[in-house]
């Protein structure tokens, strides 16, 4: 039930993606016409024509961020497709990053991925290693005040390994900064076991986590 | 203690199997262990009952079998004895009883010799031989008088011992005989010896009254294991015993042994004073303890039969065992599975749910961009080419509009992935989802007929989803349909278990290829402004509602959708993680 | 020109500036703010008539700051921008008496519309 929910929610999300680019192509189109049509338009002959060029290349500016969000979600809702494959840590943690984007957002917290300086591969369920990330980030989250920064960073030490680890910013939260004090903690040790990832809290200066291949 | 540990870290290990060790493997050989674990721990301890139970059976009921064995030993060397002391007594009472010169006068030896063989049975002869060894007078059948022993051992040995019996020998009689020499010692310190001879018709005789059965053997050997009477199975008269000669034991003893014939014998004996035999009893051994052969096999029998019971029973317990081991295992790694997809299905949602409301940004601005240029259009008389570019404008803020519709579904969908089950009556949620529609029904005259069964059993399910499940279909109809068209709407009971509620409009239609694909995500054939992902949302719902969805369509004669939902909802359907 | 005072809360800057300009057009007068605190700093320097607010923003949210405007200028009508129909921000804006909702992309027409129902309310209650 629950998977094919998953499946089925990937699917959509998925196809909504496919659209909203065909969309975003025709809005593309539409102004590139106009901005060919302006371009051999004597100059003065065009009323506000230096507000057509900026707004239509706005529209371009806006254009390109829709597309790169519709591209990104894509590729996360195609990673429930298959059960196992091969992923660069360094690529799942921008991935992760921008899964996160919005959610950082509105905590008003960075997001910084920090990719190793070498491709880090391993065999894994690329959505289940999504969902861990994401969960894991939203769990740091809940315990860091706004203005904080959370990295995702890439390692390869005795196994390969992200650890999510938050920085205080300015305004720092109050009360208990342990992120394995949330209730979804052992529902996620649980899930992330599940997938022969091992979850685990990571010492540092401030709060992290960090997720080990077992 | 260190047995203990030990022991339990060998059980300990015999049962922790490695993670590592693949499904089907594992559970192989945790079904090994457990089964050897099991056996070890029911048939030892039997093992060792049987075994101590074996011997000691085995011991009992051996003296049982051989005591009597023994005691007809003892009896027999008993009557043995008390001839020889009977015999030697007699002789002894002779020696005493007669003076020197009586014995030495023939005829009175002679007299004495013919009372001594009326009344006392088996005496050959009787001689006097006096300190010098010379057969002083003889009464008997051989001539044996003026014969000097003083060479012979046996003179010696009465001499210094006082009475001598010999074993058996032939000697020159031809007959097996005993030689009894009893020495008399006057008070003025001469001595004579009186010697008699018996024939050991007696021993046979005694060896018959044991009463021994045909396979059984009972004789005489001495020391040297010569025959003192004739074997049935052994050989004859000082013939040489070719067994063994069992070590010294005046009480009766048994031995088991294999004899030369290869017979597996008891052997039961006993060892005289004087002279040196031995009595002997050989029994086949079969034959003795065929009682105990007939417990032991019965004893078997039981162990081998218990043994097998405890078998089964261990193989049959570490199947189920195992069998519930697998299937908790596999009952737990669903349940992972199941956190684990809705822990996918929660992020997919959320993200979605994001990227949704992110991607509304963008299209904000391009929206108000759009606008501002069709504002400045519009608000400057002769602008060039105004037409085009109003167009032109329009695309841009109609796609928009379309993206926003895709989002939007998007976020509904996402939303909409949690069931919310409630007892509900079908017609109303139809009633009030028609009532969505009907501004547009009045104004494109549209006719939305309802024909609902009175009566309907109420269902449970999900309010908010029937409705967008009707209202998708309703939407498609009216998309369908030329003004004035009609949409009928018809609901009733199917079964026990199941209603119905139909969709019919008198619009397009349909062609074969459309119908195969259209419940697919995002198959549309409203170029342009359809988002298509209604009919595959509302496939989706029903489906997840436990229901079914059929469509029936044929170009220019409209489209008819039915759908069967449950009353009461399937399993599983309540459950929420989104 | 139409008195029509209003302010426009949104955190997407161009999103924000180029609506300004599209109201300047039709004759409003338009501030801009950019997130709820700025918002609030220019509703306290020269309070508007109308403030038209976006309920999903970094910071303070839409929502605090409507609580905030009803609170000490219950008189300024709001009207909501959300992202998306029916959401629970929605209704809960409405419950604490924003005087509309819209739904991103806008219809400028509506907009004027609702501002300037929005605006006769207003005056309803200052007069």
């Amino acid at each position: 039930m629950e998977a094919e929910k998953a499946a089925f929610m990937g699917k959509v999300t998925a196809a909504a993606t496919h659209e909203m680019k065909n969309v975003l192509a025709i809005i593309k189109e539409s102004v590139g016409l106009m901005e060919d049509i302006i371009a051999m338009t004597k100059d003065d002959s065009l009323p506000h024509r230096d507000k057509f060029v900026r707004s239509l290349a706005r529209i371009m500016e806006q254009v390109a961020r829709g597309v790169d969000l519709s591209t990104r979600l894509n590729a996360f809702a195609h990673s429930s497709d298959e059960a196992r494959a091969r992923v660069d840590l360094n690529r799942a943690v921008e991935q992760s990053a921008f899964a996160c984007h919005r959610a950082a957002r509105l905590h008003k917290i960075t997001l910084k991925p920090v990719p190793c300086s070498e491709p880090v591969e391993i065999d894994v369920d690329p959505m289940g290693l999504q969902m861990v990330l994401f969960q894991c980030v939203d769990l740091l989250m809940n315990v860091l005040g706004s203005g904080s920064t959370v990295t995702l960073e890439v390692s390869k030490e005795a196994s390969p390994r992200i650890t999510i680890a938050g920085t205080e910013g300015t305004s720092p939260s109050e009360g208990v900064k342990s992120p394995a004090r949330d209730g979804r903690w052992e529902t996620l040790q649980t899930a992330a076991q599940g997938l022969n990832l091992v979850l685990e809290e990571a010492e540092g200066p401030g709060p992290g986590l960090r997720v080990v291949l077992s | 203690m260190d047995l203990k540990t030990n022991l339990a870290q060998t059980f300990g290990r015999l049962l922790d199997i490695p993670e590592e060790v693949p499904r089907p493997k594992r559970y192989s050989l945790i079904r090994r262990n457990i089964t050897i674990l099991m056996l070890l721990i029911t048939v030892l301890p039997l093992v060792l009952m049987a075994l101590i139970n074996y011997h000691q059976y085995q011991s009992a009921l051996r003296d049982e079998i051989m005591a009597p064995l023994r005691v007809l030993v003892n009896k027999t060397k008993h009557s043995f004895e008390l001839f020889l002391a009977n015999r030697l007594a007699t002789v002894k009472f002779i020696a005493s009883a007669y003076s020197y010169s009586d014995l030495a006068d023939e005829k009175k030896l002679n007299k004495i010799f013919r009372v001594l063989k009326q009344e006392i049975e088996g005496f050959i002869d009787l001689g006097l031989i006096d300190s010098n060894g010379v057969q002083v007078s003889y009464a008997g059948p051989y001539d044996l008088k003026g014969k000097n022993y003083s060479d012979q051992t046996w003179f010696h040995q009465v001499r210094v011992g006082g009475v001598y019996v010999s074993g058996v020998f032939m000697g020159h009689r031809a007959f097996p005989h005993v030689v009894i020499a009893v020495q008399h010692l006057t008070d003025s310190g001469q001595f004579w010896v009186v010697r008699a001879t018996i024939d050991t018709k007696r021993f046979d005789q005694l060896i018959a009254s044991m009463g021994l059965d045909p396979q059984s053997d009972g004789f005489l050997i001495n020391r040297e294991g010569v025959f003192q009477t004739a074997s049935k199975l052994y050989g004859k008269v000082l013939d040489t015993f070719p067994e063994w000669v069992p070590p010294v034991s005046y009480e009766p003893a048994v031995f088991e042994r294999l004899d030369s014939k290869g017979r597996a014998v008891l052997l039961a004996y006993a060892y005289f004073d004087n002279p040196d035999f031995i009595l002997m009893v050989v029994k086949p051994k079969a034959q003795v303890l065929k009682a105990w052969y007939t417990l032991k096999s019965e004893l078997l029998l039981v162990f081998v039969g218990s043994v097998l019971v405890i078998v089964l029973l261990v193989l049959r317990l570490t199947h189920l065992l195992v069998e519930r081991l697998k299937a908790s295992d596999e009952r737990r790694e669903l349940a992972y599975r199941e956190i684990q997809h809705s822990h996918k299905l929660s992020s997919i949602g959320r993200l979605a749910t994001g990227v949704a409301h992110e991607v509304n940004n963008p299209m904000a601005i391009i929206n108000e961009k759009a606008g501002l240029m069709k504002d400045l259009i519009e608000f400057t008389p002769d602008f060039p080419d105004r037409e085009k570019f109003l167009g032109l404008v329009r695309a841009i803020t109609q796609s928009v509009e379309r993206c926003r519709a895709i989002t939007h579904r998007l976020l509904g969908f996402a939303r909409r992935m949690d069931v919310e089950i409630e007892v509900l009556n079908l017609n109303e949620v139809i009633k009030e989802t028609a009532g969505f529609l009907e501004k547009e029904a009045l104004h494109r005259n549209i006719r939305l007929r309802l024909h609902l069964a009175e009566g309907l059993s109420r269902i449970a399910s999900d309010r908010g989803q029937l409705q967008q499940v009707f209202l998708n279909i309703l939407n498609n109809a009216f998309a369908a349909i030329k003004d004035g068209g009609l949409v009928s709407v018809a609901t009733w009971e199917i079964d026990m278990d199941r209603v119905g509620v139909s969709f019919q409009d008198d619009g397009v239609g349909m062609s074969e290829d459309t119908l195969k694909h259209v419940f697919e995500p995002f198959f549309t054939t409203k170029k342009g402004t359809g988002t298509g992902l209604g009919l595959s949302i509302t496939y989706g719902i029903v489906k997840r509602l436990g229901g079914d969805i059929q469509v029936q369509s044929k170009p220019g004669q409209g489209t008819r959708f039915a759908i069967f939902l449950p009353k009461k909802p399937i399993e599983g359907a309540g459950n929420s993680h989104a | 020109m139409r008195d029509w005072k209003v302010l426009l809360v949104d955190d997407e800057e161009e999103f924000v500036s180029t609506l300004a300009e599209r109201l300047a057009l039709r004759g409003v007068e338009v501030r801009v703010a950019n997130n709820g605190k700025e918002a609030l700093q220019k509703i306290e320097d020269d309070p508007p008539r109308v403030v038209v607010l976006d309920l999903m923003m970094p910071g303070l949210s839409g929502l605090e700051v409507l609580a905030r405007i009803k609170r000490d200028y219950p008189a300024i009508e709001v009207i909501l921008l959300t992202g998306m129909a029916r959401s629970n921000e929605a209704g809960e804006g409405m419950r604490q008496g924003a005087f509309a909702y819209l739904m991103k992309p806008l219809s400028i027409e509506k907009l004027m519309e609702k501002i300037g129902e929005a605006m006769k309310q207003h005056t309803g209650k200052v007069d």
